[in-house]
């Protein structure tokens, strides 16, 4: 939700996004709410971005368009999301190395330069500089990272005043 | 870079059809005119009438023994014994030491080759970190390399989950991924199990080896998109398998090594070690099956599974020899012999060690075509020759095939426009 929210706060109408959602898809509860959260919202094409063995089977049947090359799968994309790697993937087969990672998924200014020019840049952090994502791309323009951790807030006091019962009137009137 | 015309050749091309005397025009490298060629200033001709040009071969499984073992052979020695017998590019597997599973390595045995100035030598990456079944190499490196594909080296990943992974890692990078059949416990033999081993007294390797090898890696591979080839099927059960597998439209395709094309366990009844091999000679059931199949398409590529080895190796009693046998003296000879025995028309022989492979792993050679990098042989179909000990080119000199008579034998060899090998003065 809190993603959702600030994709709208940038990019306003889902319908004409292109939202490239990249990295360890097949153990991300992440990339799963976003994937059902922005067709709901009617998001004009979601992408997932990874190596095979980091791809859930039949993922494409959740309505998603499937990339194994970062480049293709950044193409002219508005939103792009970057998924955290847990290191212990390294250790059961599934990835050779950081460094192979991040020199074919990992997202960097130049990796970048495919997607839309008004490209904003996510994560869900916590962040593994380096290996997921460039600290220049991190920190840089484009990366509404910090925006996700502030909305987070404001996302999750609504939800649990809304838990707790409070009209939206009564929330504000309480605070 | 020298400009030479082939001229008045039988022009066989295996991949367009082609089958026609004519002319082929070679510069920079590649064939730029291939027939009737007029309007070309050669440096040099070669008059070919009544030879054969051919795609030069593509042998897929191929050890220089180098790195790691060069005591048996080594780079050079193997790229120029390839060269005379008219193969033109070596696949070799990951199984030297170190293992080709850095690029690092391979980089070692690319230069080498280019240094040897032979045959081509194109390595197969390491499926598996020190072909160890445990991690994955940095594939998409080993690719940057130079690996046109990955092989787990004769060494099955024993742990299904690793193979798994690692199938599908290298389908990310559009890798083929070459798989040694094999259940490696059901495998402690060193002939086919049956009448022969039972009354030699040695230890024989059944069939399910093969099968139990073979159903487990094709299980795996159907829950993943790799392309995925079998290396050196030889049994009739085996062929059974895969013909049930291409039935069903599963992209999968599989070689043969060329000795099991002719040999049997039969030929061991002396205790030769030069038949100790792995897989081991079979049946003449077994061989006659994996002739069929070469001849329906269910095998498409035919390989010498060349095992070059020193003297010591061989020297000792049957079972504890090491396994394996010299193979690329003979490759070219062998394939054509299948077709003087009505086994396999020109272009299929000559497809299964050309097109075939090549096809396989995204080369660009392997045709006769305008355009094509100049790998070319020329064959001479009417050269009778022995092989003995002083015949083979290769540093190995265990080969089944002494004694052996064969009628044709490549002239040239021409490699990347290259006159690599000729007829001595």
């Amino acid at each position: 939700m809190l993603d959702a929210y600030t994709i709208r706060q940038h990019k306003g109408d889902f319908e004409q996004l292109r939202i490239a959602i990249v990295g360890d898809i097949a153990h991300s509860r992440v990339a799963r709410s976003q994937i059902h959260a922005f067709n709901g919202l009617g998001a004009g094409e979601i992408r997932v971005v990874a190596p095979n063995t980091l791809l859930p089977g039949d993922i494409d049947s959740l309505g998603v368009q499937v990339y194994n090359d970062l480049g293709a799968g950044l193409r002219d994309a508005d939103v792009v999301i970057a998924l955290r790697l847990q290191r212990e993937r390294m250790q059961g087969a599934l990835l050779p190395g950081e460094a192979e990672y991040f020199r074919h998924y990992g997202l960097s200014e130049a990796r970048l330069r495919s997607a839309h020019p008004e490209a904003i840049v996510m994560h869900p952090g916590p962040i593994n500089r380096g290996v997921e994502i460039d600290s220049s791309l991190a920190d840089g323009p484009r990366s509404v990272i910090l925006e996700q951790v502030t909305n987070g807030i404001a996302v999750r006091m609504a939800v649990m005043s809304l838990v707790l019962g409070l009209q939206p009137e009564t929330a504000r009137e309480s605070t | 870079m020298s400009r030479i015309l082939i001229r008045n050749a039988r022009l066989i091309d295996p991949d367009s059809g082609l089958d026609s005397t004519g002319d082929i025009a070679i510069a920079d490298g590649r064939i730029v005119a291939l027939g009737e060629v007029s309007d070309f200033t050669p440096v040099q001709t070669i008059e070919a009438d009544g030879q054969w040009a051919i795609p030069g071969l593509i042998d897929l499984a191929a050890r220089t023994r180098e790195p790691g073992a060069t005591r048996k052979a080594d780079i050079a020695s193997e790229a120029r014994a390839a060269a005379s017998a008219g193969i033109t590019t070596l696949v070799v597997p990951p199984d030297t030491q170190p293992v080709m599973d850095s690029p690092s390595v391979v980089e070692l045995v690319h230069h080498r080759a280019e240094a040897a100035g032979a045959a081509r030598v194109v390595a197969l990456g390491a499926l598996t970190t020190g072909l160890a079944g445990e991690q994955l190499p940095g594939m998409a490196g080993l690719a940057a390399a130079g690996c046109p594909g990955l092989s787990d080296g004769g060494y099955p990943v024993a742990d299904s989950l690793v193979l798994r992974r690692a199938l599908e890692y290298a389908s990310t990078f559009a890798l083929p991924c070459l798989l040694t059949p094999v259940d490696t416990a059901l495998a402690q033999g060193c002939l086919n199990e049956g009448p022969t081993a039972t009354r030699l007294g040695l230890a024989g390797v059944p069939a399910a080896a093969e099968t139990a090898g073979l159903g487990r890696q094709m299980a795996i591979a159907s829950a993943t998109q790799a392309r995925v080839h079998f290396g050196r099927l030889s049994s009739v059960e085996g062929v059974r398998l895969m013909t049930a597998a291409l039935g069903e439209g599963r992209k999968l395709s599989a070689d043969v090594a060329v000795h099991q094309l002719f040999l049997t366990d039969q030929d061991a009844m002396e205790f030769d070690p030069r038949f100790h091999l792995q897989p081991p000679l079979r049946d003449i059931i077994d061989r006659e099956a994996l002739r069929q199949a070469v001849s329906d398409g269910v095998i498409r590529i035919i390989c010498s599974d060349h095992q070059p080895h020193d003297q010591d190796a061989k020297d000792g009693p049957f079972a504890s020899t090491e396994p394996g046998a010299s193979g690329i003296d003979t490759l070219l000879a062998l394939v054509l012999r299948l077709v003087e025995e009505e086994v396999l028309s020109l272009h299929k022989a000559l497809a299964a060690v050309t097109i075939e492979p090549a096809k396989l792993l995204g080369l660009e050679s392997g045709r006769l075509a305008e355009g094509a990098p100049a790998d070319i042989t020329l064959v001479n179909p009417n050269a009778p020759w022995f092989c003995t000990n002083e015949s083979l080119q290769s540093r190995g000199k265990n080969s089944p095939f002494l004694g052996w008579e064969f009628s044709a034998r490549a002239t040239h060899t021409l490699i990347a426009g290259r006159l690599v090998h000729q007829p001595t003065q």
